[in-house]
């Protein structure tokens, strides 16, 4: 089963900073969505993240319709999708990590990358750094993602002042910074009503998992980003925010149909279809 | 002549000799050199030959992989002290005392780490396995869950091939989530139960879960720490 995907993003500078650092690629075509945070350099943190974002688009549009079992090798173990998903962000951390080498104003620049494409009834969720994709699935919300960061992995609870920020900003893996990357990945099924929100930490820092929920559930796409965002600055703001909320549907295909299809589809020309 | 040794659990369950030129095979297939009768291994699984440069060890496309030292491998030269794990099954390749060992292996450093690693390997959890598809109904063994997916239906290409009237050619998939493991329906007429219960979409897997796909009846073990 396929399924239609349709998404809404937003991103803004916030209240305190003067550039915008974060960056994001969204396609329903492609089913591609991708949400990168710059760091670092001079003045590059911006480069870093579209960098990041171009290359993930550049390497997932090479290989999407590629229907050999082209996986690279070490990823042993992962579907086809997930391997291009992990090859992706290698490609992209080669692209920032040579532009860093190349221009002085560009070095030790870095970025975050978390990506979720959406494949057949599956999806595959790729990151490094610190940037959560979550998964809504009925009345739940999951991080599918693996925040490389010294926290104690505890979200933020929108009532209580947000933790301070120290061991939150020190990431453990980053895109750009060495020759080599290791994403974390994760794979599983998705349903008709599912919900992908990928953000940047100025956005999860400030806004609780159960008010993504909320959002994401009850508000159209635009209404659910434009909260978000709004919730974000109206408690300070102090970093770039960006979301993307992806909503995922489709037919429900009863139990029934796909075998009954098989069985009854060729004395019941059309019947079954649609 | 070099030995492998069959064990599980610590528990040593045969020996085999491998001849210079010659091919010891591995697999649940009956006619397999070393038989291993387990679910999570593959009729054909792997094997090990005897070659000028050294011994050499093949997976054959195995279902659920062949590794050494917590890496999954597709061919790989073996080194005295070496453990081979297959499922929840170690192979240990060793040489004769006084035997000729090919020259790279010989390099002092590769001799040290190989004392040192070998006793550590014993102690490591096995491709870091904490938590595996107990065949209860329907089959039997133990199915660790290694794979990010691991697929259950009808189809041949699927990890846990099961039989039943209406179940899909992939029935569920168990996901390995950041926090524990999923199971998703996928397809079929006929849904996997959980614990009695249709699996309508996902579900977050708890230990001793049980699913019934077709007149197969599997539980979900999971450990924290596995101690092998």
């Amino acid at each position: 089963m396929t399924m239609d995907v349709e998404n809404a993003a937003l991103t803004d500078v916030g209240c305190r900073r003067h550039r915008n650092e974060d960056a994001f690629f969204v396609s329903d075509e492609m089913k591609l969505y991708v949400v990168s945070d710059g760091m670092g350099g001079h003045r590059a943190g911006d480069v870093a993240s579209r960098l990041v974002v171009e290359g993930m688009r550049e390497y997932i549009d090479r290989v999407k319709d590629r229907g050999d079992g082209q996986a690279s090798a070490g990823q042993a173990g992962l579907s086809r999708e997930a391997s291009h998903l992990v090859d992706a962000i290698g490609h992209a951390n080669r692209k920032v990590w040579h532009a860093s080498r190349n221009a002085s104003d560009c070095e030790g620049m870095g970025a975050t990358v978390s990506a979720v494409w959406i494949s057949g009834s599956s999806f595959v969720a790729a990151n490094v750094g610190d940037s959560p994709v979550y998964c809504i699935h009925g009345e739940t919300i999951e991080m599918v993602s693996v925040p490389h960061n010294l926290s104690n992995g505890k979200t933020t609870n929108g009532d209580k002042p947000p933790e301070p920020k120290g061991l939150k900003n020190i990431l453990t893996r980053a895109v750009g910074i060495r020759e080599r990357v290791v994403a974390d990945v994760c794979e599983s099924q998705c349903y008709p009503g599912d919900r992908f929100v990928l953000c940047s930490d100025g956005l999860s820092n400030r806004v609780s998992e159960e008010e993504i929920l909320q959002a994401a559930r009850n508000l159209s796409l635009r209404e659910a980003t434009r909260t978000l965002v709004e919730l974000a600055k109206a408690r300070g703001g102090d970093d770039n925010i960006t979301v993307v909320v992806v909503k995922v549907s489709g037919r429900e295909r009863g139990p029934l149909s796909g075998w009954m299809t098989r069985v009854l589809g060729r004395f019941l020309p059309g019947v079954m279809k649609g | 002549m070099p030995v492998v040794q069959l064990q599980y659990k610590d528990r040593v369950i045969s020996r085999h000799r491998v001849e210079p030129g010659g091919t010891l095979t591995i697999g649940r297939h009956p006619e397999s050199d070393v038989v291993i009768d387990n679910a999570a291994v593959s009729g054909k699984h792997a094997k090990i030959d005897g070659l000028e440069g050294g011994y050499f060890i093949t997976d054959l496309k195995s279902t659920n992989g062949t590794f050494i030292n917590s890496q999954m491998i597709s061919t790989c030269q073996l080194k005295h002290g070496d453990s081979i794990v297959i499922g929840r099954h170690r192979l240990v390749f060793g040489y004769a005392r006084g035997e000729t060992r090919p020259e790279r292996e010989l390099a002092p450093l590769d001799k040290t780490m190989v004392m040192d690693s070998a006793r550590q390997r014993a102690s490591v959890p096995v491709a870091e396995i904490n938590a595996y598809l107990s065949i209860l109904k329907g089959g039997g063994g133990e199915i660790p869950l290694t794979k990010k997916v691991t697929k259950i239906g009808k189809d041949s290409a699927c990890d846990v091939v099961v039989a039943g009237f209406g179940v899909g050619k992939v029935s569920l998939t168990i996901s390995k989530m950041p926090k524990g493991f999923q199971v998703n329906y996928v397809s079929g007429f006929k849904r996997p139960r959980i614990n009695g219960e249709p699996l309508r979409t996902s579900l977050k897997l708890r230990e001793f879960d049980t699913l019934d796909i077709g007149s197969t009846r599997i539980q979900f073990v999971y450990r924290e720490s596995l101690l092998m």
